[in-house]
């Protein structure tokens, strides 16, 4: 019972004395950690904005696979028979796994290409038929009852090209993945430097204050709590201006708005944290492995 | 400075004796330059055997380059002995471990001829360094600090960076930092050195002061006259050898 303030009265001279070396070391002043702030403002941006981003396309893969993956389109030749295309309306819903039938009409068909084709009217627009369906069964039936009566029939299967996209999506997030794990490892190289330039440049004073007493966890607490406060510093400067960079495109592009969803925030404000634990892990190591050699 | 260091051995045992045991004892300690100018003679130290009770003040004196500075750093432990042993405060120095070495650190008070302050501190902020760095004393009032700032006629001067002061203002600031804590052992290089006659008087007062409190103090001086009236054993070096260790009176 009596353990609880012994343990406060030591994490409060941990707290005085890391203050009173970190004052001693002149941390404060060290330009190099002013250059850290900037560099991890930096490296938080674009981590910040990567995690962001690979969640994005994320969501905007999936609702899209969702959107298109339950649909199928039969591009039937203009000429088509109306008793045949009516047989085959009647005949594809008692297909297994063919939910809905619907011929599209002309007019839809016209505003799809309006956009892209002049004078659509003109045209001889093919026969439409947007099937929904489930998974991924009803496809050979498909293709097969269409064998029989349109030989010339073309069936627009979302599959390949969804798998396509899913794999180009997987690429994309595995590459974020990896740059992330770069701009870490270019943090721990940053952090190492710094703390080894830091020390060497206050080699005298930290020899002064080992023979004062100082401790090598109190001296390595010190430089740890200065440099995980101007890593979390530039870690809180990057991340605000990676959320607003993101909230102006948000606001800028409707389409993009639509797909911001809170995970997308979440991976903005998350992925960044693993800055200053990076910087805290390194900090320390390099930090004691360094006093114990001065 | 390089020494020849030994890979770290068991604690020798003091078990073999009796009675209290002494602020510091040396066992054959020796310690030999490995680079450079002294290669006629690398030994700084050599065979350098000698217990000092607790509670006692010892003068180390000897011409340049008898081993003075080297023996200081040993004591102070900045720098270990090539060969021997060494304890202060009955602990084996060279095969302590980092921590208890520290705790040893923080009950050493150590007046350094070139002062080792830090120049971008305030006179103050030098002063209460060893009580923040160590536990019994992260709350000690600042009265202390303000104390031995006056005591050393520096309270006018507190808040001023250390690095802005004269040489003898800056020796009197490292006086205030080595005895603030109330060390159980003092080790003073040339402590008056740098400072007029009137504060040397002063800071012998000061180290008298500490010694009836029970505080060990060694004081290395070439300045024997200015302590010819006091009655205090004379530990003096030559060549690296301790030649006088005597508790009587050397005036």
């Amino acid at each position: 019972m009596t353990s609880t303030p012994t343990a406060l009265r030591t994490l409060r001279h941990y707290g005085h004395s890391a203050r009173a070396l970190s004052l001693a070391l002149g941390l404060r002043r060290m330009r190099i950690f002013k250059l850290l702030v900037t560099l991890c403002a930096l490296l938080a941006w674009v981590v910040a904005l990567g995690a962001a981003s690979a969640q994005l396309t994320h969501n905007i893969y999936h609702h899209w696979q969702l959107d298109k993956r339950s649909s199928l389109m039969i591009y039937l030749p203009p000429d088509t028979d109306p008793t045949a295309l009516n047989q085959l309306v009647a005949t594809l819903p008692t297909l297994a796994g063919v939910d809905n039938v619907a011929v599209v009409p002309p007019t839809t068909l016209q505003g799809w290409l309006a956009p892209v084709i002049s004078n659509t009217a003109a045209l001889p627009l093919p026969t439409v038929v947007q099937l929904s369906v489930a998974g991924d069964a009803p496809r050979n039936a498909v293709r097969a009852t269409l064998a029989q009566g349109f030989p010339t029939a073309e069936l627009d299967d979302h599959a390949p090209v969804l798998q396509d996209v899913g794999r180009i999506i997987e690429a994309l997030q595995r590459g974020a993945a990896i740059l992330g794990l770069v701009m870490l490892a270019i943090l721990a190289l940053i952090i190492g430097l710094t703390v080894r330039v830091g020390l060497l440049a206050r080699q005298h004073a930290i020899q002064l204050l080992i023979q004062l007493g100082a401790t090598d966890a109190s001296l390595a607490l010190a430089l740890l709590r200065s440099v995980v406060g101007h890593v979390c510093l530039g870690t809180l400067v990057g991340t605000l201006a990676a959320a607003a960079l993101l909230a102006a495109a948000s606001a800028t592009t409707p389409v993009l708005a639509s797909h911001m969803a809170a995970n997308v925030w979440l991976a903005l404000l998350c992925a960044p944290l693993l800055l200053p634990a990076l910087a805290a892990a390194v900090t320390a190591l390099t930090a004691l492995g360094m006093i114990r050699r001065v | 400075m390089n020494a020849a260091h030994r890979p770290r051995r068991d604690t020798p045992s003091l078990d073999s004796r009796t009675g209290p045991i002494p602020m510091i004892r040396l066992d054959h300690v020796g310690y030999r330059y490995l680079s450079g100018t002294a290669q006629h003679n690398p030994w700084a130290l050599q065979h350098v055997s000698l217990e000092l009770a607790r509670g006692s003040f010892h003068l180390l004196t000897g011409p340049s380059g008898a081993g003075k500075t080297t023996l200081f750093n040993i004591l102070t432990l900045s720098t270990p002995p090539s060969t021997g042993d060494v304890w202060i405060d009955g602990i084996h120095v060279d095969s302590a471990h980092r921590r208890a070495r520290a705790a040893l650190r923080r009950k050493l008070g150590v007046i350094w001829q070139d002062f080792r302050l830090l120049p971008h501190l305030t006179v103050r902020q030098n002063v209460e360094l060893p009580l923040l760095l160590n536990p019994v004393h992260t709350n000690a009032p600042a009265h202390a600090v303000d104390e031995m700032l006056e005591w050393v006629g520096l309270t006018p001067l507190a808040n001023r960076p250390a690095g802005e002061l004269s040489g003898g203002e800056q020796q009197r600031t490292a006086i205030a930092r080595a005895v603030v804590h109330r060390p159980d052992l003092l080790l003073a290089d040339e402590p008056t050195g740098n400072v007029d006659a009137a504060m040397a008087r002063k800071i012998l007062h000061l180290l008298s002061e500490l010694h009836k409190h029970g505080t060990t103090i060694v004081l290395a001086t070439h300045d024997v006259g200015l302590i010819a009236s006091k009655q205090i054993p004379i530990l003096r070096l030559e060549n690296g050898c301790l030649v006088t260790h005597k508790d009587d009176i050397n005036t």
